[in-house]
């Protein structure tokens, strides 16, 4: 589904990702991995049209992928920022109903928008309340689904379970189980192990802005020869044990 | 952690946040001196100061031509509280069309050209050989009488200069005349007065000459009874009676008695449909205040897009299928429909309150109210797009609205202001002048939207406003847009 070749991208002088090269396909889930500063949300950013100055190739479906130039691409595409990017003095239908317009969903197509992806994030019946009075668990659900009004093929989340309570984020993964079983295309960021285990199919683990290693957990951990470490010992072995202060 | 320690590290904590945020340190320091600098200028113009008091602008209609007539003009020009304006009249006076220079005269009030225009009558001359006080006519806007008392003073003191104690006299003879008192004895009156006056001549001169041959004398004196220094010249009892009019309780008892005397025809010249009650300074201020206020408001919705920036929702609306410039243009109708909704509000509250006359010409009310409701928006755009977070935005908007308020006439009436022309210039090159030109003159002027004034005011208008949305467009393009 989408192809990333040999993306690149520098913040003035500063090479934030080089030469990252990796691809998901329909109904997968691939995880992003890596410590802070790694360029995971810079790589997310050139993908969703938030950066534009990049240089590589992608490909969506064969054909070629310019998010930042082209408004189609953008739509194509479903996005969920590491922010709460929701409006907190509009309720939890409004703030769904402004996504779903902004997409083009006519009124009656936008109401069952509406429905649905609120039944999914488990707030139908908080769907008048407004999202500033919400618990951060109940954002971030809100948050998520916020990025699927349109129901897009492919979905880019950028670390979207951070801050939540246990409970939250088990909902959110069912939510993203969900979206996988019904064949969307999920790129996931994230630095933490267990989610990438238990909800991605493969894993790219990027390091000072390179992929180093693609697959999945057990193919990772062969490529690191050591077939019986778990990711987070194979992750410390590709990444270096040394601090990330960026 | 007790309540006042945590307290306190708290305030050290925000203490330390705010000198790391260097703009938001500088501007701290830089609104109130800016603030300080500009109202300090400005009053010093308003109330006197190093440019001493306002000058009151007269103009004067010259129909005598005379010696006389050019004496009492110059006279009126040498007074310090008058600017004066003479207004320029046909060559051929003789053949003159009387009502239509009466017309265009009368319309330099109406259209806020002039605020009082003083005619000295063709027969001047004759009037005064046949020893009469001639008879002057006074064309004011009846709003203006702040103004019109300082005019009157000048020119009881002018008419004293150029016509000499014949004035005090004749005035005197005329007012009793007015009275009911016969002729023979007010003649009589006269010239008991005259002889009177020359009495005082010769003592007063005798008394300089004296003065002159031993002046310790009269520094002695003078430093017993100064309020005598002037006597020696005969109109000076009437100029020092004058003097105390403006700064004591009696002096306004001398004042009444001299507008009395002095013998000008005054004609009221206002646009028909103004309301008699209403001041220039109550349409000043609501106009004033509605153009600032809106600014306030236009600019802290032009800071919605900071807030979208820091709460990370435009990046969310930068990954949909949507171009930037929808996004700015977004925010720019927002600021708009704010705009408009306060306008109305407080042109509704306005009208209420004072009575202006603002519903009168809906028509030019609405062009002019979209035009500032555009200029302050894009305003409000542009700050938002030049500033890297709201508190700077703020602090931004607070130094320039409140400077163009001030320099632009929102709180003081510029007109009343003896400016010179450094910050003349200064003060018509700001949005807000043009802004007040427009609502004063349809306000107080009553003109429509397409008498060239208001068309000149709205053509500047709309130059800033083309300025600061492509200012705002450019700054947000790299500001915000993807990199």
């Amino acid at each position: 589904m989408l192809e990333v070749f040999d993306l690149a991208y520098c913040y003035g002088s500063r090479k934030a990702v080089q030469q990252a090269s990796f691809s998901v396909q329909e109904g997968e889930c691939l995880g992003l991995l890596g410590p802070n500063g790694a360029g995971k949300t810079t790589t997310i950013s050139c993908i969703a049209g938030l950066l534009s100055a990049w240089e590589g190739n992608l490909t969506m479906n064969g054909e070629v992928f310019r998010p930042a130039e082209r408004k189609s691409d953008r739509g194509k595409l479903g996005f969920v920022p590491q922010e709460l990017a929701l409006y907190p003095n509009l309720t939890a239908e409004e703030n769904l109903k402004l996504f779903a317009t902004l997409h083009g969903l006519k009124r009656q197509q936008c109401e069952q928008a509406v429905n649905e992806k609120l039944e999914l994030a488990g707030l139908t019946d908080r769907r008048g309340d407004l999202v500033g009075n919400f618990s951060g668990g109940m954002k971030r659900r809100l948050n998520l689904v916020a990025g699927l009004m349109h129901s897009p093929s492919l979905v880019l989340l950028d670390e979207p379970t951070v801050g939540v309570d246990p409970q939250s984020r088990n909902h959110l993964f069912e939510m993203l189980l969900r979206l996988k079983s019904e064949g969307v295309a999920l790129l996931y960021t994230t630095h933490y192990m267990e989610e990438a285990q238990r909800l991605c199919d493969r894993i790219a683990i990027m390091n000072e802005g390179t992929v180093m290693a693609t697959g999945t957990a057990s193919e990772l951990a062969i490529e690191a020869g050591e077939e019986d470490a778990d990711l987070e010992q194979v992750f410390l072995k590709l990444t270096g044990r040394s601090l990330r202060d960026v | 952690m007790d309540t006042i320690s945590a307290a306190w590290t708290l305030a050290q904590k925000d203490l330390r946040s705010f000198l790391r945020d260097r703009t938001a340190l500088v501007l701290s320091i830089l609104v109130p001196i800016a603030l300080v600098s500009v109202f300090g200028w400005i009053m010093a113009y308003a109330f006197g100061g190093s440019g001493g008091m306002p000058k009151v602008t007269l103009h004067i209609a010259d129909f005598a031509h005379s010696g006389k007539s050019q004496e009492l003009v110059e006279s009126l020009r040498n007074d310090g509280n008058l600017r004066v304006r003479v207004v320029k009249l046909p060559d051929e006076r003789d053949s003159m069309d009387w009502d239509a220079v009466q017309t265009q005269l009368e319309k330099l009030i109406r259209d806020g050209d002039a605020n009082h225009v003083l005619i000295l009558p063709q027969d001047m001359d004759q009037q005064i050989e046949a020893g009469k006080i001639p008879l002057l006519n006074l064309l004011r806007d009846p709003g203006r009488a702040m103004e019109e008392q300082v005019i009157q003073i000048a020119l009881i003191q002018a008419s004293v200069n150029v016509f000499g104690g014949d004035f005090f006299t004749g005035a005197m003879e005329q007012m009793l005349n007015k009275q009911g008192m016969d002729s023979q004895t007010t003649g009589l009156i006269r010239s008991w007065m005259v002889n009177i006056g020359s009495a005082m001549d010769a003592f007063y001169e005798s008394k300089s000459e004296d003065d002159r041959q031993n002046p310790k004398t009269k520094a002695g004196a003078n430093e017993k009874d100064t309020g005598e220094s002037d006597a020696g010249d005969q109109n000076g009892g009437l100029q020092e009676a004058l003097k105390p009019a403006g700064n004591r309780g009696g002096g306004e008892v001398v004042r009444g008695f001299m507008e009395e005397l002095l013998p000008v025809e005054t004609k009221d010249v206002s646009p028909p449909d103004r309301g008699k009650q209403v001041t220039y300074q109550q349409a000043q201020s609501v106009a004033g205040m509605t153009v600032m206020m809106l600014l306030f408001a236009l600019s802290s919705c032009g800071s919605v897009l900071l807030s979208e920036r820091e709460e990370g929702t435009l990046k969310r609306l930068f990954s949909q299928p949507i171009s930037w410039n929808a996004i700015l243009l977004g925010k720019f109708f927002f600021v708009l429909l704010i705009g408009l909704g306060q306008m109305t509000i407080l042109f509704t509250y306005g009208e209420w309150m004072f009575r202006v006359g603002l519903f009168r010409d809906p028509v030019t009310l609405s062009v002019l109210s979209i035009s500032w409701v555009v200029t302050g928006g894009a305003f409000g755009m542009f700050l938002a797009s030049i500033s890297r977070s709201r508190k700077q935005a703020e602090s931004l908007a607070s130094l320039l609205i409140l400077m163009m308020a001030a320099l632009g006439g929102c709180w003081f009436p510029l007109q009343m202001m003896n400016l010179p022309t450094l910050l003349d210039t200064v003060c018509k090159s700001t949005m807000t002048y043009w802004a007040m030109t427009g609502f004063q003159s349809m306000l107080w002027n009553q003109l429509a939207w397409y008498d060239t004034k208001i068309l000149h005011a709205l053509a500047w208008q709309w130059c800033w406003a083309g300025g600061l949305t492509l200012g705002a467009i450019i700054f947000f393009k790299r500001n915000y847009c993807r990199g």
